[in-house]
């Protein structure tokens, strides 16, 4: 708050009580006052009246300098007014409370949408969970009548568990509340799972499987890893139409960071593309020639790594390879 | 033969599961008195149980602790709640191992053997007779009129598959599965090799064409 501005919005009664000295000064002359005490008298006026300016002045700088300090610190500006004390002038008050009442209705209001998104995922949550009851009831009936006819309906029912398997995550990647838990887990352990999960369709699709030195320790959640390597695995099925299939499973040890690259010799992706892979609802040239993308998968990945703080990035070359690299922090316990 | 008991609440899923258990030579019972659980009714000739989470009234974590506190019997948890949080949860109450569902149904049976074969067979051996062979699996060993030859890891595995599903087609995707659970990613090529090696020891032992190739279909012991 500038002394100019302050001037500026009050300089009606500037201008009203500077002007009205000279005609006091003449109205005492007129009255034949001594002139010593005249100037005494205007002199006093004046001093009365600057100091109610400044006065007024610096009050109000005090107060709004230190509330503009407290806004341009604040990380959620809507809890301002919780770190404010109300002011000592008038008009201060009247913003102070009405500004209360905003923000306390907009807390309100921010309270709701949390609880709905709250219940919104805790029963998506609960959904996925009864839908997999059925799911594997009739995965389970498939196997018994062991047909071979029926070997499509076990294929669809498998895709139906990955699409509610995305669901689940999506709604755990968009919440605050955090449900993984970080421990030591051995990255050959991690891949093998996953490549057993999907082993129908990698044998299915000939796809062949090769391992490098993955005997690291990686901590992380091993669901959530399971799920992230899982998308990658399926992406890589899907786009791989060569007569020899490789998917390539390699570890590594960087200087902060132990790295696990996946490696298909798939389509590749446009290097127009590339950059707007892990975007959500992102399908590309691919994606359009397919159809079969969603374009949700790796916006997923990308979502869940930032969670768990696994850097994630992907390199590929069209018709050649696409690579999934995938760095864990070490954490200070293996060092 | 070993007897199992089912614990879940989910009628339809216990039906298939019974149905399937017992193709695979087991005894199946239901547990579905849920109202007030004791764990003195489980009776003393089951083997293994299988135990959903999501139970009406107590939930199979408060059963698991029940069973616990009398024995120590082995208890596979199945649940769809597939998080780190309910596995840890599982373990530390006790439970043998965690199978989320759907389950790979080749997976389950892998789990329940491995843990009645720690728990219950740990001196017998197992043993098939194939046209006058004798078979160990366990050692990886084949014999013949005296004569032995040992088996490789992968070898063994075939072999074993073959035996266990004898009289029926075992086809090459089922095969490579079979191996793949064992964390033997083999290709096509390695299998037709591992098959050809597997049949070469057989014949050194004197014994031809046990195991036969369907054309396009796969392969069978008969």
């Amino acid at each position: 708050m500038k002394l100019k501005h302050y001037i500026k919005d009050n300089i009606f009664l500037v201008i009203l009580n500077l002007s009205i000295l000279p005609f006091i000064y003449i109205f005492l002359k007129v009255l034949n006052f001594n002139t010593h005490a005249s100037y005494i008298i205007i002199f006093l006026l004046f001093i009365t009246f600057s100091i109610n300016i400044f006065y007024n002045y610096f009050r109000k700088k005090t107060y709004y300098d230190k509330l503009i300090k407290i806004n341009n610190n604040l990380d959620k500006k809507y809890l301002l007014i919780e770190m404010i004390e109300k002011p000592n002038f008038n008009e201060g008050r009247i913003f102070y409370n009405i500004i209360k009442n905003i923000s306390k209705s907009m807390n309100d209001e921010i309270y709701k949408y949390k609880k709905d998104n709250i219940d919104y995922k805790e029963y998506i949550e609960m959904w996925v969970h009864e839908v997999k009851t059925p799911l594997s009831s009739a995965k389970l009936t498939i196997k018994n009548i062991e047909n071979e006819d029926y070997k499509g309906i076990n294929q669809s029912l498998d895709s139906i568990d990955k699409y509610v398997e995305q669901v689940l995550y999506y709604a755990k990647s968009s919440h605050a509340n955090e449900d993984y838990i970080i421990k030591s887990n051995n990255l050959e352990n991690i891949v093998n799972e996953a490549v057993k999960k999907n082993s129908s369709y990698l044998i299915e699709s000939k796809i062949k499987i090769i391992k490098e030195n993955l005997n690291f320790n990686i901590y992380t959640d091993k669901k959530w890893i399971l799920f992230i390597i899982d998308q990658i695995i399926n992406n890589s099925i899907k786009y791989m139409e060569k007569q020899d299939k490789l998917l390539t499973f390699q570890g590594f040890k960087e200087k902060d960071n132990i790295g696990l690259s996946i490696k298909d010799n798939g389509m590749g992706i446009d290097s127009k593309d590339i950059n707007n892979v892990f975007k959500k609802g992102y399908t590309g040239k691919i994606g359009r020639i397919k159809s079969k993308s969603t374009g949700i998968g790796l916006y997923l990945c990308k979502k869940l790594c930032d969670k768990l703080g696994i850097y994630i990035k992907i390199k590929s070359e069209e018709n050649i390879f696409t690579e999934v690299t995938l760095l864990f922090p070490k954490s200070s316990i293996s060092n | 033969m070993y007897k199992i008991l089912i614990i879940e609440d989910d009628r339809k899923i216990r039906k298939e599961l019974k149905t399937f258990l017992e193709k695979y030579n087991y005894k199946v019972e239901i547990y579905d008195d849920f109202s007030n659980f004791d764990a003195e009714k489980i009776k003393k000739d089951i083997h293994l149980i299988l135990l959903d989470i999501n139970l009406p009234q107590k939930d199979g974590f408060y059963i698991c602790k029940e069973i616990r506190r009398k024995n120590s019997l082995p208890i596979i948890f199945i649940t769809s709640r597939d998080n780190e949080m309910d596995e840890l949860m599982g373990m530390h109450l006790g439970a043998d191992d965690f199978i989320t569902k759907p389950f790979n149904t080749q997976i389950l049976l892998a789990r329940i053997e491995s843990i009645i074969r720690r728990t219950y067979e740990t001196n017998k051996t197992n043993t098939y007779e194939i046209k006058n062979i004798k078979y160990y699996p366990d050692k990886s060993l084949v014999e013949y009129k005296e004569k032995t030859e040992e088996l490789t890891k992968n070898e063994n595995r075939i072999l074993k598959t073959l035996a266990e599903n004898r009289n029926k087609i075992v086809t090459r995707n089922q095969m490579m599965n079979c191996l793949w659970q064992t964390d033997e990613f083999v290709d096509d090529n390695t299998l037709t090799v591992n098959v050809n090696r597997l049949r070469n020891k057989l014949e050194s032992l004197g014994v031809k064409d046990i195991i036969e190739t369907k054309r396009g279909q796969g392969y069978i012991i008969k």
